[in-house]
């Protein structure tokens, strides 16, 4: 094999490994520009995993400039407040899928502030689900059933050993643990007469002082201590017990492992990808990292690629990232992101019902695709924004000028290892009215011209997918 | 582009109640800050007695009543201007400042402008969205600093928006998310640029006037810097070092003097300090923010006291409340009321000259004041202050 042939595959396998950790970063982070995606791929795909799921190698991230640059809401007050931390944090932190299991575990046990009212709650769950995203699912689950914003978002205050209320117990079975048609009535109560006395303290009202936090309390006078029967198994069970008993349900393993295949891996579920799944779950003991390693390195992960619909919350985050915006604690305008995600459908901490949004195509109506489109249009067409500057720069090099298709492809590696039709990128090319080579110089025109051509690129179909 | 000074002046709203009227006909006398007189030479001997909780103003309501105050100034007019970020009245967003009269059993009103000052701004565009610290002068205009879009405001007590200063930039001189700000004795504006790492002393008119200052984590460095105030006393330059958990005392050319108080969140300690203040004994106050309480200091920065907050619900708190019966009894069923006496992440603290002593707690709604007491000792009565005293007993 000759030197150009040996050094043309080298760049091509590099490019490759560039794209592979594009794609993980997509779905596992919230997506990288290839200046990023290239320092990653120094490493093995393997070991890129291994950090991403084992974040606690990262320091976290520095959020103290964040309180001080909007000390207008030191009142704790807004849970629009709450979602624009949330997405600082998902555009910056050193540590992005504890992020985005935070979403992923937000939108299988929705709660909404529209019904809690309170966001040292909404917050604290949004911690809770943070923190313990990547550990085990008993213990989420435990945590989760003496969480105060789920407790009062389904009822559990109004649930005594006197007067059952099933409201918890029965969206425990069913949406966030099994799945329907696979408990009966019966065990709905059993479940919920096991929770009577898990409940929260009387906090104080808005007014005059603000919302303060809420804390769990287990009264055990209001516990009822006859004994229950719940799927097949009789005892005097409390919550925990129930849990643990949810857990050794194959039906849990399946309900979890598909929700987390088209979290991560694709809106069409496959049958044989999905039962892998749940086995690693079992084995694992519902080890959720465990589980997620097994996924990424899977060959099915990695081959499927743009499969899914980007989220908005994903969409929005993905595009500032590209733009390079929001990088710090003082630019102006962060909170307007999470005001962005929610015109697209997903308004952060306020999900729609109890079974949270539908994802998929659902997120892509006509409403919304406007609001997407705009959004990423706006944000890439600016030629200032940090990211499209950076951009400009690393394509143009040190040359002159480049072919109008090369600068489109360039644009979309640039973008994060991007991919479209050929007829897309000639569509951009032939709407942009590139002609020939575009010159590199001055640089100030050819960044806008490369905002053009992002911007162009941002309202492809192929770019609401990921 | 007309700018906002060459607008026509604005009719101020004032709402006072028959109430208010009959109670408070006119505004007390005790915000009013002293003359400022030249530079002392020397700090009192104090006889301390601590410290006692004389009122909490605002307080969240459905109409007036704070949301998120920052700060507050002293009128020469005798009342108190609060800068309260976000209106609570539906009325307007942005900024504005709440006129409030401070008397023992604590009622306030407000100076509404028809408009925040800055509306369009100064851009022509967008509002001021970030004024935070603010003075008075004793012409009766209040200053304030735009720390997003770099840039003073001045407007005066009755509501007028009198203009702009202030070039955005890295430069010395130059506004980069300006904050904290004070009055020096010839009512010169020193200018916290907190972006540029930097205090700044400024003509009220914005000429610059010199300053110091770079990033970093030595000794006479700072680190994103909140507060600033100058000591009445010898005209020193005190700043809340926000991200170094410190203070620092400093010449007027930049030397450091004397750090204050340790990183921390033990006695004496500082966790993100935001305002600091000086009163005319020397005692030096600051917001310690990150830990929601106030701290204060003598002026040899030896720890005094702490504020942690004392609040009770004033009168218009409680009527709020009383037209809920929900809430009602919703605080029927609370333990520990303690909890919303507390400051909650406090951005400022302020003293007049009659020893009080004014908090920002931010977090709250509401301005917690306390009263210092004290007596200052004739020198005659004691020997010379010393740097270190011997421990005695009797």
């Amino acid at each position: 094999m000759t030197a150009p042939i040996r050094e043309r595959r080298a760049r091509r396998a590099a490019a490759d490994d560039v794209a592979l950790i594009g794609h993980l970063m997509r779905r596992a982070a919230f997506g990288a520009r290839a200046e990023h995606l290239e320092q990653l791929a120094r490493k093995s795909y393997g070991a890129v995993v291994d950090d991403l799921v084992n974040p606690e190698r990262f320091p976290p991230l520095e959020e103290d400039l964040l309180e001080r640059f909007h000390s207008d809401q030191s009142d704790d007050e807004s849970t629009g407040w709450t979602a624009t931390r949330w997405s600082f944090q998902m555009i910056n932190s050193p540590r992005p899928l504890e992020f985005k299991m935070a979403l992923f575990w937000h939108g299988l046990f929705a709660t909404a502030v529209s019904k809690v009212t309170n966001n040292p709650m909404m917050r604290n769950q949004y911690q809770m689900l943070r923190e313990n995203g990547l550990s085990d699912f008993r213990t989420i689950l435990q945590r989760l059933a003496r969480d105060p914003a789920m407790l009062y978002w389904l009822d559990q205050q109004q649930n005594h050993a006197a007067a059952v209320n099933e409201n918890w117990g029965r969206e425990l079975l069913e949406l966030f643990s099994m799945g329907r048609g696979n408990y009966t009535e019966d065990d709905v109560k059993a479940a919920a007469r096991a929770f009577t006395g898990w409940t929260l303290d009387q906090t104080f009202p808005r007014y005059p002082s603000g919302y303060y936090d809420v804390r769990f309390v287990y009264r055990p006078e209001d516990h009822d201590e006859t004994p229950k029967t719940f799927l097949g198994r009789t005892g005097n069970f409390n919550g925990d017990d129930i849990i643990d008993i949810i857990l050794e349900q194959p039906a849990t393993a399946h309900y979890l492992a598909l929700h987390l295949y088209k979290f991560f891996v694709s809106d069409e579920p496959n049958r044989d990808e999905v039962e892998a799944l749940a086995q690693t779950l079992t084995e694992s003991r519902f080890d959720i990292r465990v589980t997620l390693k097994a996924m990424f390195l899977s060959e099915y992960f990695r081959q499927a690629r743009f499969k899914r619909v980007r989220s908005p919350a994903e969409h929005v985050i993905a595009t500032v990232r590209i733009a390079g915006r929001y990088t710090n604690a003082w630019e102006h305008g962060i909170d307007g992101l999470e005001d962005a995600i929610g015109r697209m459908g997903q308004q952060l901490l306020n999900p729609p019902t109890v079974e949270g949004w539908h994802p998929g195509r659902e997120w892509i109506d006509s409403a919304y695709l406007i609001e997407r489109v705009n959004f990423a249009a706006d944000m890439l067409g600016d030629p200032s924004a940090p990211g499209v500057v950076a951009i400009s720069r690393r394509i143009a090099g040190g040359r002159s000028g480049i072919e109008a298709l090369a600068l489109v492809d360039a644009v979309l590696y640039e973008m994060g290892a991007l991919m479209l039709s050929p007829a897309a990128k000639q569509a951009i090319i032939e709407n942009l009215e590139l002609v020939g080579e575009v010159a590199c110089n001055p640089p100030e025109v050819f960044a806008n011209t490369v905002a053009r051509v992002c911007r162009t690129i941002s309202t492809a179909r192929e770019f609401q997918l990921e | 582009m007309t700018g906002v000074a060459d607008r026509p002046a604005r009719k101020v709203e004032r709402m006072r109640t028959t109430k208010a009227k009959a109670l408070w006909p006119a505004p007390l006398s005790a915000a009013i800050p002293a003359p400022r007189a030249p530079y002392q030479d020397r700090y009192p001997t104090l006889f301390r007695r601590g410290h006692q909780f004389e009122i909490a103003l605002g307080q969240r309501l459905a109409l007036g009543g704070f949301k998120g105050p920052t700060d507050v100034a002293f009128g020469p007019d005798g009342w108190l201007y609060v800068m309260n970020r976000y209106p609570n009245d539906g009325h307007l967003a942005g900024v504005r400042w709440v006129q409030v009269n401070v008397k023992d059993d604590g009622f306030e009103f407000e100076v509404v402008p028809k408009d925040p000052p800055g509306k369009p701004g100064a851009t022509g565009h967008e509002w001021l969205g970030s004024l935070q610290m603010t003075v008075c002068d004793s012409q009766g205009v209040l200053y304030s600093a735009d720390e997003h879009r770099h840039t003073v405001v001045r407007c005066s007590i009755r509501g007028e928006t009198l203009g702009y200063w202030g070039h955005p930039g890295d430069k010395p001189g130059q506004l980069n998310g300006p904050t904290g700000m004070c009055l020096d004795a010839d009512e010169s504006l020193w200018i916290v640029n907190t972006l540029n790492h930097r205090v700044d002393h400024y003509t009220r008119e914005g000429e610059w006037l010199g300053g110091f200052g770079q990033q970093g984590t030595g000794p006479g460095e700072l680190n994103f810097p909140w507060g600033v105030a100058i000591d009445p006393i010898n005209g020193t330059v005190v700043v809340a070092d926000w991200r170094n958990d410190l203070v620092k005392r400093f010449s007027r050319d930049g030397k450091l003097l004397q750090v204050i108080g340790r990183p921390g969140h033990g006695e004496g300690e500082l966790h993100r300090p935001a305002g600091v203040a000086e009163d005319n004994h020397g005692d030096i106050y600051v917001a310690d923010r990150g830990n929601n309480r106030v701290l204060s200091f003598n002026y040899r920065g030896m720890f005094i006291e702490s504020f942690i907050g004392d609040a009770v619900i004033n009168d218009r708190g409680m009527q709020k409340v009383l037209t809920n019966l929900d809430m009602v009894r919703m605080r029927d069923n609370i333990e520990n009321l303690d909890r919303e006496k507390r400051l909650k992440a406090p951005v400022s603290v302020r003293v007049d000259n009659k020893g009080r002593v004014y908090i920002a707690d931010t977090g709250r709604y509401r301005v917690q004041v306390y009263r210092k007491m004290c007596k200052a000792l004739r020198p005659d009565e004691v020997d010379p202050p010393t740097l270190h005293v011997d421990p005695v007993l009797t």
